[in-house]
């Protein structure tokens, strides 16, 4: 093997080693798989576990990776998408969201893998129903003193209105025995 | 003797009942010239709601303005009657008996007008609406609309009652010369029958007893819950636990003031002065005087706290009171509307009827300035570290506030043309009882005499005329008379 032949076959290797450390990437990206499991029903107010789990094409959890929960807002005219959260996957491959419903209305709930230099992004998404008006917020300030609320102003404006109607019931009264005396004086101005 | 006492009574029925028939020039002029202001309020109002709020100088820093300002104003001015009136029968003052129809006329026009500002302020009035669906029993504003509502149906009840002989007097004497058949009909329907018997008499006395007690903690309800609608709100300058009885004494003080004010304009256009006596004027004016120096005592107990420790937002709010934007007014409000009309009434050389007319006037403007103040000033305190705003009503919010004083104006001349501005039978009430007292009084041959001086005093505090006939006792109550 002359000199000439030798030097092209290390140059040959060295584009190889060079194509092989560049494109190793691209190459090792393999699809993963992107699952949400979440109940498709909640009530409104409800805390539910929302989980997702990554896994490669083989089947194998992929930990360490973050997938971060969204769901599509809107504030007024401005739309977009608004994070609820985001979670490392465990060893088994899952990542563990709490989610609260605080809207009445259906929620589109997505899981997002933005991938690296192993694994492919990954997207899933999942409807969820809510059901129910129930107030959440509750507010703590102030103080709460037995009997002192809503019963005490029902209670404040029914006195009112009671004596008020009484008024009505002292009129009609007043008018009857005017009739009483317009018959007497043969019913003039009654 | 029974001449002149049916003399008596016939001139004071005569008075009473002469604005209902007769209208001079000088109504119509001054009735044209509301309607022409409140058409152009209206066209103001028009104009704000195709264009939204915009045309106003409200924004999203300074979000209430001159309708708010209006709003509190007219609420606290309703107070001159209701509660005046109330108080002063419920003390059994014998002089109130001129004033409390007309004092109870304010309440419920200035109630009125005054409910409408919040809706105005709104910008389309539909959205009040929401605050039925969506209210919480929590909210300062769902307590104002409940107190606000019971205080207006209160105090219209509260008006009609004692209306009830006079509005069958009017149905009596009334022809068909006098008043067109509308509103002899209305006076037919709206005097149910009464007929001064005893048991209409008697029904009526425990009516106005309830009435007369229920509407004082009623009013002092309203005006404190209007004063929470800021308090409970989460503003510095709000900050203040004695808003509840400051609002209150602010709106006693000013409805007091627009009392003396329209009784003068009402004393002169109808000659009612053998009724209404400057002693009237003068008496209302005590009770003016004695709220300046409770306005003053309030403001003095608000500012000396705030600027002692000039705390955070506070001391803003303190400097820019009384050295900032706002001192020009403020200054004005408490010399103005408080020191002034304060020294007017308690020197006895201006504690005339003209200076209680100046004191009443300044007033009045100075709990206007006031209402601004707790409004604006309260508003332009900032709520993060920007620039402080200003806020400079427009020619709608001008227009629109004229439009609201045009409509008080107007409604009041509807009234007056409509029922006795004089409570007829309570007047002659007032002197049969006044002439009870003399007869028992007087000297008899079988006693001792009475001393003179003490005779004198109870007529003088009856605000009977000089030299009344010595045996003068009415011998009606009220209305229906003419046919016992």
């Amino acid at each position: 093997m002359n000199m000439r032949r030798l030097g092209w076959l290390l140059m040959l290797l060295l584009a190889t080693f060079l194509f092989l450390a560049l494109a190793r990437p691209a190459l090792a990206a393999g699809p993963v798989d992107l699952a949400l499991e979440a109940p498709d029903q909640l009530n409104l107010g409800d805390e539910v576990v929302i989980t997702a789990a990554l896994k490669d094409s083989s089947g194998a959890p992929i930990p360490g990776a973050t997938v971060v929960l969204w769901t599509p807002g809107q504030f007024l005219s401005v739309e977009g998408v608004m994070e609820l959260g985001r979670a490392a996957t465990d060893a088994q491959g899952l990542a563990v969201f709490l989610y609260q419903a605080r809207s009445e209305k259906s929620a589109t709930l997505n899981v997002s893998f933005s991938g690296d230099s192993r694994y492919s992004p990954a997207h899933a998404s999942l409807e969820v129903s809510v059901a129910g008006s129930a107030q959440l917020y509750q507010s703590t300030a102030g103080v709460r003193l037995p009997g002192v609320g809503v019963w005490l102003l029902v209670a404040a404006l029914g006195t009112a209105w009671s004596i008020y109607i009484g008024m009505m019931v002292l009129v009609t009264l007043i008018a009857r025995a005017g009739q009483s005396a317009s018959e007497e004086l043969g019913g003039a101005n009654v | 003797m029974e001449k002149v006492t049916s003399g008596k009574r016939e001139e004071l029925v005569q008075t009473a009942l002469r604005p209902l028939i007769r209208t001079g020039m000088g109504y119509w002029l001054v009735v044209g010239a509301f309607v022409l202001v409140l058409a152009w309020g209206i066209f103001a109002y028009v104009t704000q709601y195709h264009n939204g709020l915009v045309v106003t100088g409200m924004r999203d820093r300074i979000s209430w303005g001159l309708y708010i300002v209006l709003f509190v104003f007219f609420i606290g001015i309703s107070h001159a009657g209701t509660l005046i009136s109330a108080i002063l029968r419920v003390v059994k003052a014998q002089w109130r008996t001129p004033v409390t129809r007309m004092a109870e006329f304010i309440t419920v026009v200035a109630l009125s007008v005054g409910a409408l500002m919040p809706l105005i302020d709104m910008g389309h009035p539909d959205r009040a609406f929401n605050l039925v669906r969506f209210g919480r029993w929590q909210s300062p504003l769902v307590w104002d609309i409940l107190a606000i509502t019971t205080y207006l149906t209160g105090s219209i009840i509260y008006l009609y009652l004692p209306l009830i002989p006079d509005l069958a007097l009017s149905r009596d004497r009334l022809t068909e010369n006098d008043a067109p058949a509308w509103k002899r009909q209305l006076y037919r329907i709206a005097a149910v029958g009464w007929h001064d018997t005893p048991q209409q008499q008697k029904y009526l006395k425990i009516a106005m007893g309830f009435m007369m007690v229920l509407i004082i903690p009623v009013a002092v309800s309203v005006h404190t819950v209007v004063s929470w609608i800021f308090a409970m709100t989460l503003r510095d300058a709000w900050n203040s636990t004695v808003f509840g009885p400051y609002f209150v004494a602010g709106a006693i003080y000013s409805g007091v003031a627009a009392l003396i004010l329209l009784m003068a304009i009402l004393r002169k256009a109808f000659r009612l002065g053998a009724y209404i006596t400057d002693k009237h004027f003068i008496n209302l004016g005590y009770i003016l005087g004695g709220f300046t120096l409770l306005m003053l005592y309030f403001n003095l107990q608000e500012y000396i706290v705030t600027g002692y420790k000039m705390a955070g937002e506070s001391s803003f709010h303190f400097l820019q009171m009384f050295a900032g934007q706002f001192a020009p007014v403020f200054w004005f409000y408490v010399i103005g509307g408080m020191v002034l009309p304060g020294l007017i009434i308690l020197l006895p050389v201006t504690r005339t009827f003209t200076g209680i007319l100046v004191a009443s006037g300044l007033a009045l403007t100075g709990m206007w300035v006031e209402r601004w103040l707790i409004v604006v000033a309260g508003l332009s305190v900032p709520l993060m570290p920007y620039e402080p705003s200003v806020y400079a009503p427009t020619w709608v919010e001008w227009s629109i506030m004229a439009g609201a004083f045009a409509m008080f104006g107007l409604v009041i001349a509807f009234f007056v043309k409509l029922v006795p501005v004089v409570s007829v039978w309570e007047v002659a009430e007032q002197y049969e009882e006044s002439e009870e007292k003399q007869a028992e009084h007087a000297p008899s041959p079988q006693l001792p005499r009475v001393p003179v001086p003490a005779l004198n005093a109870s007529r003088l505090a009856a605000n009977l005329p000089e030299n009344p006939p010595s045996s003068y006792v009415p011998p009606v109550r009220g209305g229906g008379y003419e046919h016992a």
